[in-house]
């Protein structure tokens, strides 16, 4: 499945913050910890370049001229769109996989807006409409994940320390 | 009691090879045994476990299951049994009977209590990562089977250790959840001598890092494991339940989704978990 592995002192490591995003290739391992906020991967197979973003809302009422802000779904999706278009490329040559959007209180009748799950939903929007092709998402629940993403070999490896007695869903595509 | 002394004590132990199993176990560690010589025949095997009646009774209703005889043809007799299931399948059903045998001796009905929902558990496990092996991560069903059924050996263990150290379960197990369980784990599945890709897999389990999509055989165990709607009782105790909070998880295979795969595939794995809990 991995056609190029680099040496473990080659990899490059990029950590992701909140409101954060990174586009690259190569040697590069892409690392977060998420909550409620989403990261979505976009992983282009023949080039072996790609993204990850790590936000925290869906979007906002941006003041005009300000460039976009990744700790919103659909200014980080336009860091993606930027990147994908400076790379030749189009958004369905394009891989996905979407983590996060965990519930953070454990209590779901306090009338708290569960802002994961519209961050889930956003985020799965944003993929459909641009017709990228969602591979893989571990989503919901309430603990926290680590995740990794390998640019050279698009692969994504997730602990989710506390996770247990998880359903399936059927979404897209 | 200092809970992280008495772990490595444990571990220790269990990495000394010091590990008492019941008369009723030894059989199927015998049973064991003669499935590593090239030159074991059925007679030899079947003659075996007729000395066990769990076992011989567990053999012939899993060879029995949606899962090992989707025509539903009905078999009766041991060597036909064995014939079906196969050598892989057969060490999968007697290392269940030597993970269950550890906790028998438990002190207390709350001590057994969790001793059969993570049996429950176990089961669950092992039936899921036996079809997600097959139909989604084109890994050996009976190596998935046998990582599914030993994949809590040391949790079972700890618990036959609550008669040794007497509160033991009401400790802060936070340290079990960090490198107890793999410590001890390891040593009992080393112990038993299971396969190294079984092993392997339980290091990939232990390690908590599920590929997305899952490919390995330890992402295969990972992903029945996360998906399993009967939990680990030790999550429990540990304060880490994430009962009514599901998480979902969806992954495309071949144009197929996981919901769908595990949907089709329901009955093959109630039949095959119902098979194992009795």
């Amino acid at each position: 499945m991995t056609a190029f592995c680099p040496q473990p002192q080659a990899i490059k490591s990029v950590v992701l913050k909140s409101g954060d995003f990174h586009f690259g290739y190569g040697p590069t391992r892409i690392s977060t910890l998420l909550g409620s906020c989403v990261s979505i991967t976009l992983w282009h197979p023949r080039r072996r370049i790609g993204g990850m973003c790590h936000y925290m809302l869906t979007d906002r009422r941006r003041p005009p001229g300000m460039p976009p802000d990744g700790r919103y779904a659909n200014e980080a999706f336009e860091l993606f769109l930027q990147h994908v278009a400076r790379e030749a490329t189009i958004p369905p040559e394009y891989q996905a996989k979407l983590f996060g959007g965990a519930r953070m209180f454990d209590n779901s009748d306090d009338g708290r807006i569960d802002i994961g799950a519209q961050n889930i939903e956003y985020g799965l929007k944003l993929l459909d409409e641009h017709g990228i092709t969602v591979m893989s998402s571990h989503v919901g629940g309430s603990g926290r994940r680590k995740l990794h993403f390998d640019l050279w070999s698009g692969e994504v490896w997730l602990a989710f320390p506390e996770g247990e007695g998880a359903r399936t869903s059927k979404r897209g595509p | 009691m200092d809970i992280q002394t008495v772990l490595d004590r444990i571990a220790a132990q269990a990495a000394a090879g010091d590990i008492a199993f019941s008369a009723h176990a030894q059989v199927a560690v015998r049973v064991q045994r003669q499935l590593d010589d090239p030159d074991c025949s059925i007679e030899q095997l079947c003659k075996l476990i007729a000395g066990d009646p769990i076992l011989a009774a567990r053999t012939v209703g899993v060879a029995n299951t949606v899962a090992f005889n989707p025509g539903g043809r009905a078999i009766t007799d041991l060597k036909s049994a064995v014939a079906r299931l196969g050598f892989s399948a057969l060490r999968a059903l007697t290392a269940s009977v030597i993970v269950r045998q550890m906790s028998w001796t438990l002190p207390s009905g709350e001590h057994k209590a969790i001793s059969i929902k993570l049996w429950e558990h176990t089961a669950h496990v092992a039936a899921l990562a036996r079809v997600i092996a097959r139909r989604i991560t084109r890994q050996s069903p009976d190596a998935a089977f046998l990582a599914g059924i030993v994949h809590e050996i040391g949790s079972f263990y700890l618990l036959a250790q609550e008669s040794v150290y007497p509160g033991l379960l009401r400790s802060n197990l936070e340290c079990w959840r960090g490198d107890g369980e793999a410590k001890v784990g390891r040593a009992i599945l080393q112990a038993l001598e299971i396969p190294h890709s079984i092993r392997e897999a339980a290091e990939t389990l232990w390690s908590g890092f599920l590929a997305m999509p899952p490919a390995s055989l330890g992402d295969t165990l990972l992903l029945a494991d996360e998906l399993a709607p009967v939990e680990s009782p030790l999550g429990e105790l540990m304060g880490m339940s994430r009962r009514e909070m599901p998480v979902e998880i969806e992954i495309l295979v071949d144009g197929d989704t996981l919901s769908h795969i595990l949907a089709e595939s329901a009955e093959e794995v109630a039949s095959l978990t119902n098979a194992l809990k009795h």
